[in-house]
C-alpha cells in the first residue's frame, strides 16, 4: 500500500469516526484537510455534510489518478471521547510523531465506551433529576418519579442498539411509554398537574437534541448552509417526534382513566 | 439558599450530560464547573437585575464559551468537549417540546409563541459560541503576528 494511499484511509476513517459521533462539520473538514496535507500533494479539497464526505488529494503535475472517497454516514450519536481520540491521532500524525500507518492502527480501535452501561444509566437519572430541580420541581414525589424515568430512558438507549429501530420511531416509542407511566403515576400518587409536565419535560433531555440545533446555528453562521441546516432540521423532526408521543401518551392516558 | 441549590443542579447537570455523552473522566467533572459557574451568572442577572431569559441566556453562554475556549486549551482537548454538556442548560429543549405540544393539540398561537421563543435563545446561544470563538480567533491572530514580528525585528 502507498503511502498517499495510506494517508487516504486514515483521513477516511478520522473523518467518518467523527461525523459519527457527531463532531461540528468543519473540524472533520479541518482534520480530513491537515492528514491529507501530510501527503505533501498540492490539491487537498473536503467537503463534509453531515450525511456524508467526500474529499480528494491529487497532484496536478504527475499523471497519477487523484484519490477521491466518498462515504455516507447514517446515524451520529454523540460520543465526545471518539471526537478527542481521534484528534489527538490527527495532532501526533501531523506533527510528525507517529506514522501514517501508526495512526490508521490507532484509528482502527479508537471506538469505544468511556463508562459502563450501569454508569451511563445512572448519569441519566441524575441528568432527569437535576433537570426536574432546574424547573422548579423541587418536591420529594417529583424528584423520585423523575429519578424513576431517568432509569427508563438511560435503559431504553441500550434496547435501542439491540433493535435497531430508526431515530424517529425510538423517540416516538420511548417518549409516548414514559408519559403514559407518568401520567398513571402521577394520578396514583397524587401529584400536581404542573409537578408532571415538569416531569415529564425533564424526563426528556436525554434525548433532546439540543446539541444538534446548537450546532446547527454554529455551522450555519461558518457559512457552511448545507450542514447547518440539515442538523436544524434533525432536531426539529426529533423534538416534534417527543411533542407527538407525549400527546399520543396522554390520550392512552385518558383512555384507560375513562375505562376506569 | 434556593439559587445554591439550582447552581448544584447545573453542576450535576452538566456532569450527568457529560457522562451520557461519553465524555472523558478528567474531563468530565471540570466541564461542570463551566455549567455552574456560567448557570450562577444567569441566575443572578435574572434574579437581581431583572433581565430577561434571552439576554441573560446570552451572556451565560457568552462566558461558558469563553472559559471553554482557555480550558481547551489549557486541558489540551477539543473545545465541544466542554461546549456540548454546558450547553444542555441552555437549550430551548422545553420550549421546542411545547412548540409541537400547542401545535399537535390545535393551539397554533401557543404554538406560534413558542417557537419564537425557541428561535431567539438558539440564536442567543449561538451568538454567544460565535461570539467567543472570534474573539479566539482574533486573540491567537494578533498573537502570532506580534511573535512574527518580534522574530523579524530578532533577526535584523
Amino acid at each position: 500500500m502507498t503511502r498517499n494511499k495510506l494517508i487516504v484511509d486514515c483521513a477516511t476513517l478520522a473523518g467518518k469516526v467523527m461525523l459519527e459521533s457527531n463532531a461540528e462539520s468543519y473540524r472533520v473538514e479541518e482534520t480530513i484537510l491537515k492528514i491529507l496535507e501530510t501527503s505533501g500533494l498540492n490539491v487537498t479539497e473536503a467537503i463534509t455534510m453531515t450525511t456524508g464526505i467526500i474529499f480528494t488529494l491529487d497532484d496536478p503535475e504527475t499523471n497519477n489518478p487523484p484519490f477521491t472517497v466518498v462515504r455516507r454516514i447514517y446515524e451520529r450519536n454523540n460520543q465526545l471521547r471518539n471526537i478527542q481520540s481521534v484528534n489527538n491521532i490527527s495532532r501526533a500524525l501531523t506533527a510528525g510523531q507517529i506514522s501514517p500507518q501508526e495512526a490508521y492502527d490507532q484509528l482502527l480501535i479508537v471506538e469505544g465506551s468511556e463508562y459502563s452501561q450501569g454508569i451511563k444509566t445512572l448519569g441519566s437519572m441524575f441528568l432527569v433529576l437535576g433537570f426536574t430541580i432546574l424547573l422548579g420541581g423541587l418536591n420529594l414525589k417529583a424528584m423520585l418519579v423523575s429519578l424513576f424515568t431517568g432509569l427508563l430512558v438511560g435503559s431504553s438507549s441500550s434496547l435501542r442498539n439491540r433493535f435497531k429501530v430508526t431515530g424517529f420511531l425510538y423517540s416516538l416509542f420511548t417518549t409516548t411509554v414514559v408519559s403514559f407511566l407518568v401520567y398513571l403515576i402521577g394520578y396514583f400518587i397524587d401529584m400536581p398537574s404542573t409537578a408532571i409536565n415538569i416531569v415529564i419535560t425533564a424526563s426528556f433531555m436525554p434525548m433532546y437534541p439540543g446539541t444538534s440545533l446548537t450546532n446547527g446555528i454554529r455551522d450555519t453562521l461558518k457559512g457552511d448552509y448545507i450542514s447547518g441546516v440539515a442538523r436544524i432540521i434533525e432536531s426539529i423532526v426529533v423534538a416534534i417526534s417527543l411533542a407527538l408521543g407525549v400527546a399520543v401518551g396522554l390520550t392512552l392516558y385518558n383512555g384507560v382513566m375513562s375505562w376506569i | 439558599m434556593d439559587l445554591i441549590v439550582q447552581v448544584i443542579a447545573a453542576y450535576i447537570v452538566t456532569v450527568a450530560a457529560g457522562v451520557t455523552l461519553e465524555s472523558p473522566r478528567r474531563i468530565v467533572y471540570r466541564t461542570g464547573i463551566i455549567g455552574a459557574v456560567s448557570y450562577a451568572v444567569y441566575l443572578i442577572l435574572a434574579n437581581y437585575f431583572g433581565v430577561g431569559q434571552v439576554m441573560g441566556y446570552f451572556i451565560s453562554c457568552l462566558i461558558a464559551s469563553i472559559i471553554s475556549q482557555f480550558f481547551a486549551r489549557r486541558y489540551k482537548t477539543a473545545v465541544i468537549l466542554f461546549y456540548v454538556p454546558t450547553f444542555y442548560l441552555y437549550v430551548p429543549g422545553s420550549t421546542i417540546y411545547q412548540m409541537a405540544y400547542n401545535f399537535i393539540s390545535g393551539q397554533p398561537d401557543a404554538g406560534a409563541q413558542s417557537l419564537v421563543q425557541t428561535l431567539m435563545i438558539a440564536g442567543a446561544i449561538a451568538l454567544g459560541i460565535f461570539i467567543a470563538d472570534s474573539i479566539m480567533t482574533i486573540y491567537l491572530d494578533v498573537k502570532n503576528r506580534s511573535i512574527q514580528s518580534l522574530t523579524k525585528i530578532n533577526k535584523r
